[in-house]
């Protein structure tokens, strides 16, 4: 048997997609026994079906090949503005296929090249893309972590459009493929995060920044944790930078004139990574202070993503239709068919409140003390 | 002509069959999910409410002839002929539900655990294994019961366990409750959420009666049955929280979707094998228990003692649920549309309910005899 660690998809030239599979070389993972071969291979086809193109891998590689433990779906952009997702039908009925891999979107390169991008750490390139976004998504909330059934619960559901993070490889693709990528302190080419792609249906519309993200997630109630930096008081050139450890955001939908007003009320807690500005925060007044402009500068954030999102795309990614059908269902009943364009419509007001709790192993900063004696 | 061995199960046995024979494959399927969506788990309770009637009727049925079973009853109320032709009607309605209930959980393991063997061969070695627990006799499946039991139940709060710890419920999925009102949760309910499961309780009207302690029979009995309801109920509506009212429509068997869900630490994942194995109890109860009472039907129509038709009869119920669909598809919507319409309206409900009323009717003629010969000697006497 052969283990299949990712997959990456994309249109093909001939036939209607390309398939390409990357399949561990395990001996190579033996932390003893490796030595410096290839620790993945992989292999492309085209074809007209992904489920066909499945079973026929064998006509390059040698051993039955095991799906089960797929780790990356890779999505070429051509794919995705087509809104070619016939596969995940296959990938839902299969029993091979779980709940558990990233799916995320190739920009400016083939999703194959993705798939063969080595690192040094953990060498087959779908495993590392993995524990990249987990780790992502646990530190900075930069993920949406989406997998095969919120894929197709967004495809579904008329209160929801898809969402799917954006990878690009920096450096040369070419010479990223080769083993000796993982020999270098400073590879050749490096897979990264570049932003969250927007679907309206099931075609790619564009992106948001990276920066996004979080705000993205926040509004969805689906942010674990991120780092905020704000200026300390209006107008002034320092900032401090705040970890936001606990977040949470209550949805409230409701409708005035047939236009659906969308209340977000967050609440997030977070301690004092650093700042920049002198100021003594062994005081309390300090951090009150910190906390309002934390309160506005998320707030201001937040407003932005959804107002642009409205504007620019249209498209509910955040599944506020899905909460109005909740808390107002014969409403929604009503409006399902056109919910993106009263969505666009809609009107937003964002409240946040913000705790400050502790800021680390220092009270008073030591520009506050330099200040203080000179 | 022999006499048949008289078999007794205890109260305990008696109640873990109940449980086990009405969660057993219910649990798995999610039977009404397509139509009642994120309202499942209220659709469950007013399945069982009903049930627990026909449950009712059931035990009091038996209350009222003490001892005897399904087949006897059915010659004192009907008379001989008419008698006869319930109780064939009724073998034939048991080994074709023995037959669909078999094929459900062989299609489960050769959709998901064993995708290259061929269902014959599933089919042969379940079969078998049961040919040879019915043979032993009823006291026999009373006890394994007993031992599945305390497994059952563990790996069942096992999955909600794995299921909290892995952050996989949400709640907000079982909102909006009832947004569009009654109707399509009264759809399921009648006939398919009262019929199935609690309605083909029916069967076990033939082993009811062969308790240890009679008086306790009918309390136990709705005590289990409602026991299934709860756990029912609690499963629709965990499965809707963890994928949603769409997903738990769409999917083949619900549970097994939830379960795939798993996944703590990448540690505690893939765990397929719980489904199969509480599917594979209660079906194997189920199985077991649609075959034996189509068996008791034979041995009351031709005073021969069961066991001498277990295994050709074993191989026809084996046989006839590999034949009685072509495919998946075919198989769930006859047994949605056509099996409860057809068979279980009238054998578990009808005939029962014509049951009770002729027995009741003879109770009170009965009772006015005694009461007019009772003024009679009064009068004699006088």
């Amino acid at each position: 048997m052969s283990v299949v660690t990712g997959m990456a998809i994309d249109a093909g030239e001939i036939k209607k997609y390309k398939l390409t599979v990357e399949v561990i070389n395990s001996p190579e993972l033996n932390q003893k026994k490796g030595g410096t071969a290839a620790p993945a291979i992989v292999y492309w086809r085209e074809g007209d079906t992904i489920a066909e193109l499945a079973q026929k891998m064998n006509t390059g590689m040698t051993r039955e090949l095991i799906f089960s433990h797929m780790r990356l779906l890779v999505i070429s952009l051509d794919v995705a503005r087509e809104g070619l997702f016939d596969f995940f039908d296959y990938m839902e009925r299969s029993r091979e296929v779980r709940n558990d891999f990233e799916i995320v979107l190739a920009r400016k390169s083939s999703a194959a090249d993705v798939l063969q991008i080595t690192y040094p750490v953990q060498k087959v390139p779908s495993m590392k893309l993995n524990t990249q976004m987990q780790t992502l998504k646990e530190e900075w909330g930069g993920d949406p972590d989406i997998r095969l059934e919120d894929m197709v619960i967004s495809l579904m559901s008329p209160g929801r459009e898809p969402i799917m993070s954006i990878v690009r490889i920096r450096g040369s693709s070419e010479q990223g493929k080769s083993t000796g990528n993982m020999e270098k302190v400073s590879p050749d080419a490096f897979v990264f995060v570049d932003g969250l792609g927007v679907f309206r249906e099931d075609k790619y519309v564009g992106s948001l920044p990276v920066e996004d993200i979080p705000y993205v997630l926040l509004a969805d109630n689906k942010l674990k944790q991120t780092v905020i930096s704000a200026a300390c008081k209006e107008g002034v050139k320092e900032k401090f930078t705040v970890d936001l450890k606990e977040t949470g955001a209550k949805i409230k939908m409701s409708v005035k004139n047939d236009i659906p007003q969308i209340e977000l009320s967050v609440e997030v807690e977070g301690q004092l990574d650093g700042t920049e500005c002198p100021d003594d925060l062994s005081k309390k007044n300090i951090y009150q202070s910190y906390e309002s402009r934390i309160e506005t500068v998320l707030a201001q954030r937040l407003k932005s993503v959804i107002e642009r999102v409205q504007s620019k795309y249209g498209s509910d990614i955040f599944g506020f239709g899905e909460e109005m059908n909740r808390q107002h269902h014969s409403y929604f009943k009503k409006v399902k068919g056109r919910w993106n364009v009263l969505f666009s419509k809609a009107a937003v007001s964002v409240k946040v409140n913000a705790k400050l709790r502790r800021a680390g192993l220092v009270t008073n900063t030591f520009k506050a003390v330099q200040k203080k004696e000179g | 002509m022999t006499t048949p061995l008289l078999e007794r199960i205890s109260i305990w046995q008696l109640f873990v069959l109940v449980f086990l024979f009405q969660v057993g494959s219910a649990i798995v399927v999610g039977a009404g999910a397509a139509d009642a969506k994120q309202d499942l788990w209220i659709a469950e309770l007013m399945g069982c409410s009903i049930g627990l009637v026909l449950v009712l009727i059931y035990v009091y049925i038996l209350r009222l002839k003490p001892g005897s079973s399904l087949y006897d009853i059915l010659s004192v109320t009907f008379g001989r002929w008419l008698a006869t032709l319930f109780a064939v009607l009724y073998i034939l309605y048991f080994f074709y539900i023995a037959g669909r209930v078999l094929r459900d959980f062989t299609e489960l393991l050769i959709i998901d655990v064993l995708p290259e063997t061929p269902l014959e061969i599933v089919t042969l070695l379940f079969i078998l294994t049961v040919i040879y627990m019915v043979y032993m006799g009823m006291e026999v499946l009373g006890r394994m019961s007993e031992t599945f039991v305390p497994y059952f139940i563990t790996f069942v709060l096992l999955i909600t366990l794995f299921l909290i710890a892995g952050q996989d419920i949400k709640l907000e999925n079982l909102l909006p409750v009832l947004g569009d009102g009654w109707d399509p949760v009264m759809k399921v309910v009648f006939p398919e959420l009262i019929t199935f499961p609690y309605g083909e309780t029916v069967v076990l009207m033939v082993i009811m009666a062969h308790t240890t302690h009679p008086g306790y029979m009918p309390l136990t009995a709705l005590l289990a049955t409602i026991l299934s309801g709860a756990v029912l109920s609690y499963h629709s509506g965990l499965m809707v929280a963890v994928l949603g009212g769409d997903m738990v429509a769409r999917s083949t068997f619900p549970l097994l979707s939830v379960v795939r869900e798993i996944s703590i630490a990448n540690f505690i994942e893939r765990l397929d094998a719980l489904v199969v194995f509480i599917m594979m109890v209660g079906i194997f109860v189920k199985v077991s228990l649609f075959f034996y009472g189509g068996l008791k039907g034979l041995e009351f129509l031709t005073r021969i003692p069961y066991r001498h038709f277990v295994l050709p009869c074993g191989l026809m119920v084996g046989f006839l649920s590999i034949i009685i669909a072509g495919n998946f598809a075919e198989h769930i919507e006859e047994g949605v549309e056509i099996v409860p319409v057809f068979l279980h309206v009238p054998f578990q409900i009808i005939i029962p309910v014509l049951m009770l009323a002729v027995l009741l009717i003879q109770r009170w003629r009965q009772r006015r005899v005694k009461r007019h010969g009772f003024r009679r000697t009064l009068q004699k006497w006088k």
